[in-house]
């Protein structure tokens, strides 16, 4: 019983955190929250990221093989906008350098 | 609704092309999802449960957060907490994409706040929302998205095993920010964004729920801020 009710909540608080502003949005937001709203993906996504290469896995640090494969990916990223071919490197690289 | 250009095919529709282009996130996030049905199933919940859990939540990382809490005992309560404030984003992300969709049916507005996830979301933004159709793209990475979660946290449930960590299946959605990630980062006041958050986030990384990507977020976007409104000024404006 008790999942059942950690299905409800989560579902619904989950729906009403995305549904806030897009349903009750009435007036315009100041422009300098507009302008800062418009760099969301860049914050969100390096914040998830950052941690992820540093912090995380057994050798972590500014060198592990995380951050490695992670730069390496996203220089991939930069040269070919190719998002198959820079999971491909980062994840087979990832691989062989925890393989030794 | 569908402004389509004349005479084009079916398949060129924003929809489908917003569609096509989610498709190589299916192997970041197929894996990944795969992962949560698995956590599911670990924590002990039906299989019915799982399936309207995916269903109804729609949120990988919330799921995940959610029962991996309560299969370690904690309070239902602090479990939907910690939920809602790895999920805080998502407000943000509402905020954001808010404007994109002011002028649509509140019915399809519904749909689109459901649907609201990091990769639909950030591609429909970096896509240029000037572009045609906007919401249709959205709601065509969207459909991938979906499709992609919910066979994969079924199949994860049924598996049921925990995936071997050797194999860093993990790794497949930080490749997927960083793959959506990099291409943001055209200026200077992106850049200033990203570092900033990104060591902030590092910094606080020990604070509970997950706190640290929100808060890091903000952060930011403050300093981003800063810097355009000082390098345009230094232009005279733009």
């Amino acid at each position: 019983m008790t999942n059942w009710w950690i299905i409800l909540a989560v579902s619904v608080t989950t729906f009403l955190t995305r549904a806030g502003f897009i349903l009750l949005s009435r007036r315009p937001l100041p422009e300098a929250i507009k302008f800062a709203l418009t760099l969301v993906p860049v914050a969100v996504l390096s914040a998830f990221v950052t941690p992820d290469l540093l912090l995380k896995g057994e050798q972590a640090g500014m060198l592990n093989p995380r951050s490695i494969a992670g730069l390496v990916a996203a220089g991939v990223a930069w040269r070919t906008r190719n998002v198959l071919l820079t999971l491909v490197v980062g994840m087979g690289l990832l691989a062989l350098l925890t393989a030794f | 609704m569908i402004t389509r250009a004349q005479g084009s095919p079916k398949f060129s529709s924003p929809f489908w092309q917003g569609l096509r282009d989610f498709l190589p996130f299916v192997v970041a996030l197929f894996p990944f999802s795969v992962i949560v049905g698995a956590a599911m199933n670990a924590a002990s919940f039906t299989q019915v449960q799982a399936v309207v859990f995916s269903l109804l939540a729609f949120t990988g990382t919330g799921q995940i957060v959610a029962v991996q809490m309560v299969g370690d005992g904690a309070l239902p309560v602090l479990a939907v907490l910690s939920t809602m404030i790895v999920n805080s984003r998502l407000a943000l992300y509402s905020a954001s994409f808010e404007p994109v969709i002011r002028a649509s049916p509140t019915r399809l507005k519904w749909l689109c706040a459901y649907l609201l996830t990091d990769q639909p979301y950030t591609m429909t933004m970096s896509r240029g929302v000037h572009r045609p159709a906007p919401v249709m793209y959205y709601l065509g990475t969207g459909t991938g998205l979906w499709f992609t979660y919910q066979g994969g946290t079924i199949l994860g449930y049924l598996v049921g095993v925990r995936l071997p960590a050797a194999w860093n299946l993990d790794f497949a959605v930080p490749l997927s920010f960083i793959s959506l990630l990099v291409p943001l980062l055209r200026h200077r006041t992106q850049v200033a964004t990203a570092l900033t958050s990104g060591i902030a986030a590092v910094l606080l990384a020990s604070l509970p729920f997950h706190l640290n990507i929100v808060l890091a977020a903000c952060f930011g976007m403050l300093v981003g801020w800063n810097v355009e409104r000082f390098s345009t000024r230094g232009e005279g404006g733009e």
